[in-house]
């Protein structure tokens, strides 16, 4: 898995790493482009994915757990 | 060749340092604006079978959840956020699993409807440079039974022109468990306590003007009480006391890929990860999400996830026999499962706020009898000034 | 892969003088990199005026004689400290505490100051009278001041253009008030032309340069002038004696990587052509000079 992770990356890589300019960069501005564009709600889902599903991951924040059942 | 003559080479020097105090020009400061959102969420988990119940109520989990939160600059490189979560919930949960009369796994569910509420603060406290930002960041959650503080730091810096990131973070929490009704159900924990300490690395590139792609690796561990509180096994005939190892390390890696398609005016999201542990759960996750811009004020995504995972080593929906190791766990999340959702999420932005609406259907299949299903539908407002 | 890139022009005024911004980017981009900058200098408009009672300037002016010492924030620091070098390398002639000799000389009313008016101001100018242990600054004597205003615009013109090089612009210039700085040439790689004013005729040029990158600054006894009986006095003050110094030029043009380089020298260069003509052209720089003649010389080859 972490290879096809790596493999991944570098695919995107490939295609050229020109160094993008400043300007250049609207379309990656727009809120759309962000990692995370409306945090409550990947909050809210992450809360209930945590909760019901095994996975343990670790992300930026605090790490403040509850009780789940 | 030619020598630098002394007053250029005394006024250089005098600019070349004036250069050096200069403030740089921010690159993208906190906003300087406050901004309030709120978000109500239902979540409704589906009833299951009545042939898979035992005992007890078909009917699963409703929780209305409020999450507020409120961003506000503090100075010109630096801004607090508070976000608050407040949940109410009932319903009966699934308590243990017995083999019936043809030896098939069916599942008792708590008598008693349980009502709980759950409240969380936060506060996260951000300071801006141009190269870097970091993060400090508080939180607290209480529920009758389970009370948990975490604190979490992290930072980002900004390389090669601000089209690299690198990011790291540190974050843990102390937990204590303290199970309701522990002297009507003996074997119930009371005074337990949970901590976990994580961190994670992460690295993003700008690939080209339309393409943003991140990976992040994550470790954590998490020590004491892992059990249950409130789910029993059935052993031999036996009901005993839901019991975990008290350990647990956790290894994450995630990619996250952002793609701008001009002729759509869309973007795309690709998000994988892998998440592994030593208990020999290991999962994997798909997340596709189209961002479709219509018109200039609405946006339409649809999205879908794939999550598989396996089951924990000491994992049986019942045991026949007893395990040399003393570990038992029924639980539904312990056990090899795949489970797909599908959103759709419809957003307006107006000239002073946002309003959007997401709607989630989640189902998972695999062999234990208590598998999740749920809807959820929620609503999020929001503005800034 | 690239857009399409526009010429985006602005013209505004600040700092007394008019401002031009001009620039190669793609459209969409053009408002926020003209924000950032004008952000920028009306931070140092703001911070430096001697017009605003807020200012790090006029807080410095106004504790004079006081016995209050004034700690500075590094930009300041780099100034002042600036300031003393430019002090050292023009002997003196280049002095930012030279501001009270305004109250004697008006040029718009024709008139020489009287002896008395000069002797009384005399006393409070002179840069090694200040108090400077760095980052501690203070003027010991009621009536004293300073004033960035020598430099400080092209200090800015260097700061604008840093932001927008960071922002990605190639082609370009920036132009506060003929204190100016080209980013890159145009896209096509052709230079800008940069009119030189001529020194007796207002808003005509009395040569062209074409310019691919690089500051570019002119000093001249044009600026603010008064003539008295066919002679000419300039605001060029000698901070010694009170009077405008007789340069033999009427202007000077200097070319060199960045703007506050390029002023300081022909600022310096024109204050000392009364008793020093070689100075100029044994400062390592790219020069034009008009004589009184209006006589072209200099390093710089000339094309028209």
């Amino acid at each position: 898995m972490k290879k096809v992770l790596l493999l991944i990356l570098l695919a995107a890589c490939a295609q050229g790493c020109s160094q993008v300019k400043a300007w250049e960069r609207g379309n990656l501005a727009k809120a759309e482009m962000a990692f995370s564009p409306d945090p409550l709600e990947d909050k809210i889902r992450n809360h209930v994915y945590h909760s019901k599903e095994a996975s343990q991951t670790v992300g930026a924040g605090a790490g403040g757990g509850c009780g789940c059942n | 060749m030619q020598e630098k003559k002394p007053a250029l080479a005394a006024l250089s020097t005098a600019a070349m340092l004036l250069n050096s105090l200069a403030p740089v020009a921010n690159a993208n400061p906190p906003d300087q604006k406050t901004s309030v959102d709120y978000r109500y969420t239902n979540y409704k988990e589906g009833a299951l079978e009545p042939s898979k119940v035992a005992e007890g109520s078909t009917e699963r989990y409703t929780i209305d959840i409020h999450q507020v939160k409120v961003k506000t600059p503090v100075a010109g490189d630096t801004e607090l956020t508070f976000s608050g979560q407040f949940e109410t919930l009932s319903g009966a949960s699934p308590w243990y699993v017995l083999p019936n009369a043809d030896g098939e796994a069916v599942q008792v569910m708590t008598g008693a409807t349980i009502d709980e509420s759950r409240a969380e603060a936060g506060l996260d406290f951000r300071s801006y440079n141009e190269r870097s930002e970091s993060t400090l960041s508080v939180s607290y959650s209480g529920e009758n039974d389970y009370t948990s503080f975490g604190f979490g730091y992290g930072g980002q810096w900004r390389l090669n022109k601000n089209t690299s990131t690198l990011s790291w973070g540190l974050n843990g929490s102390k937990d204590y468990v303290d199970a309701t009704d522990a002297e009507l159900y003996p074997g119930r924990p009371t005074e337990e306590t949970k901590n976990r300490l994580g961190g994670y690395l992460g690295f993003s590139q700008v690939m080209t003007k339309n393409r943003l792609v991140g990976i992040t690796l994550g470790v954590s561990n998490l020590e004491g009480y892992l059990s249950d509180p409130y789910k029993l096994a059935w052993v031999a005939g036996d009901i005993i006391q839901d019991s975990r190892p008290t350990s647990q390390n956790n290894v994450n890696a995630a990619l996250r890929w952002r793609e701008f398609v001009p002729a759509a005016n869309a973007a795309l999201h690709v998000d994988i990860g892998y998440y592994s542990n030593d208990w020999e759960i290991s999962s994997g996750t798909v997340d596709l999400a189209w961002y479709q811009n219509i018109a200039s004020n609405w946006q339409v995504v649809p999205s879908l996830r794939y999550y598989n995972q396996s089951a924990a080593v000491f994992y049986q929906p019942f045991y026949n026999q007893d395990r040399a190791d003393g570990f038992y766990s029924s639980d539904y999340r312990l056990s090899e499962f795949s489970a797909v959702s599908a959103r759709l999420k419809v957003a307006r932005t107006f000239d002073r706020f946002y309003l959007n609406f997401l709607y989630e259907n989640y189902s998972a299949s695999g062999d234990h009898p208590a598998l999740l299903s749920f809807d959820l539908l929620s609503l999020g407002i929001g503005t800034d000034f | 892969m690239s857009q399409a890139l526009q010429l985006h022009s602005h013209r505004f005024k600040a700092m007394g003088s008019p401002c031009e911004l001009q620039y190669y980017a793609p459209a969409e981009t053009a408002g926020l990199i003209f924000t950032t900058t004008r952000k920028r200098l009306n931070q140092l408009e703001q911070k430096y005026s001697r017009y605003l009672p807020k200012s790090v300037t006029s807080q410095i002016n106004s504790s004079a004689g006081s016995g209050e010492t004034i700690e500075v924030d590094n930009e300041t620091l780099g100034l002042l400290h600036y300031a003393d070098t430019l002090h050292k390398q023009s002997d003196g002639l280049f002095d930012i505490t030279s501001g009270p000799l305004r109250q004697a000389w008006n040029f718009r009313s024709g008139k020489l100051p009287s002896r008395e008016k000069l002797d009384a101001l005399l006393p409070l100018i002179g840069w090694q009278k200040a108090e400077w242990n760095p980052p501690h600054f203070a003027l010991p004597l009621r009536g004293m001041e300073i004033d960035f205003g020598g430099f400080v615009k092209e200090y800015a013109a260097d700061q604008l253009a840093q932001i927008l090089t960071g922002q990605g612009i190639e082609h370009g210039l920036v132009n506060l008030g003929g204190d100016l700085v080209i980013i890159g040439p145009h896209p096509d790689d052709s230079p800008w032309q940069v009119g030189i004013q001529h020194p007796r005729k207002t808003n005509e040029a009395i040569v062209q340069l074409p310019l691919h990158r690089g500051a570019i600054a002119t000093s001249g006894d044009y600026e603010r002038f008064m003539l008295i009986e066919g002679n000419r006095y300039s605001h060029l003050l000698n901070p010694c004696s009170g009077w405008p110094v007789k340069p033999t030029y009427a202007a000077v043009t200097v070319i060199a990587e960045q703007c506050l380089i390029a002023g300081s020298f022909s600022s310096i260069a024109m204050l000392k052509s009364e008793h020093d003509q070689d100075w100029l052209s044994n400062s390592g720089l790219a020069y034009l000079s008009v004589d009184q003649k209006m006589q072209l010389s200099g390093n710089i080859i000339e094309t028209r």
